[in-house]
């Protein structure tokens, strides 16, 4: 499987999880988007360093884009494939969904 | 220090991220428990990814830009990863529920700093239906 599938697949699992299996249903509220902004904001700082240093590297074949390291274009976007957005969207959506799914507050009320 | 390059980035997350559990008055570090159960599943899965995508050689780290440690032919960097993102992950998720209940950022942080979390009744801490 490309890099590509795979975090597509990605997406759709924690898409899943949050609608589907735990019906946590994160991607419907304002608090996960507005939290997202700034989390993509700060993935693509981060990122950028990872791929702009070449600290990380990809198989052109494995991705969208090829081995042309672009800051913008050529299935990059601040020097990383696209497809890491997609992974890092389902990472953090993941983590939430399950910590929501965990937590003690449930319907507005604070519980102990 | 060019070895140094990723564990930077990783420092930068942390740096930026934890002051939010002050700054806001979080209560992560009072729920370590449900904080473990939350990162470490999903990093179980990912670093299965990142191991099975590293050895096909869907990508690679520079030995030069990275420290020497491996782990599961991981780079430590790059396992510490799949705690520290998801970690600032909740701290952000967590810092923007504490804006949304309290109105703005400025009564977030009034209440964060005295301590004060108190969620007003009736009112979905998520926002949910509102965005």
């Amino acid at each position: 499987m490309t890099y590509t599938a795979a975090a597509s697949l990605g997406v759709v699992v924690a898409l899943a999880l949050d609608l589907v299996v735990l019906r946590t249903r994160l991607v419907a509220t304002r608090q996960w988007w507005a939290a997202y902004a700034i989390i993509v904001f700060f993935q693509l700082l981060t990122n950028g360093w990872l791929t702009g240093r070449r600290i990380v590297t990809y198989d052109p074949e494995a991705i969208i884009g090829g081995s042309r390291v672009a800051f913008v274009g050529g299935g990059r976007l601040v020097f990383a494939p696209v497809e890491d957005l997609a992974f890092g969207f389902a990472l953090v959506l993941a983590t939430c969904v399950l910590w929501e799914r965990l937590g003690s507050r449930r319907g507005g009320h604070d519980q102990p | 220090m060019r070895h140094l390059a990723y564990a930077a980035m990783l420092a930068f997350v942390l740096v930026g991220t934890l002051p939010l559990h002050r700054v806001f008055g979080l209560d992560l570090a009072r729920q370590v428990r449900r904080v473990v159960l939350a990162v470490l599943p999903v990093a179980a899965v990912f670093v299965a990814w990142d191991v099975a995508a590293t050895a096909a050689g869907h990508w690679a780290f520079d030995p030069a830009q990275v420290l020497p440690v491996r782990v599961l032919g991981l780079p430590l960097e790059e396992l510490s990863f799949f705690v520290v993102i998801p970690l600032a992950g909740l701290l952000t998720y967590e810092a923007v529920g504490s804006v949304l209940r309290a109105g703005s950022v400025r009564r977030a942080v009034q209440q964060g700093l005295r301590g004060d979390r108190r969620v007003p009744d009736g009112r979905d801490p998520r926002g949910r239906g509102r965005s």
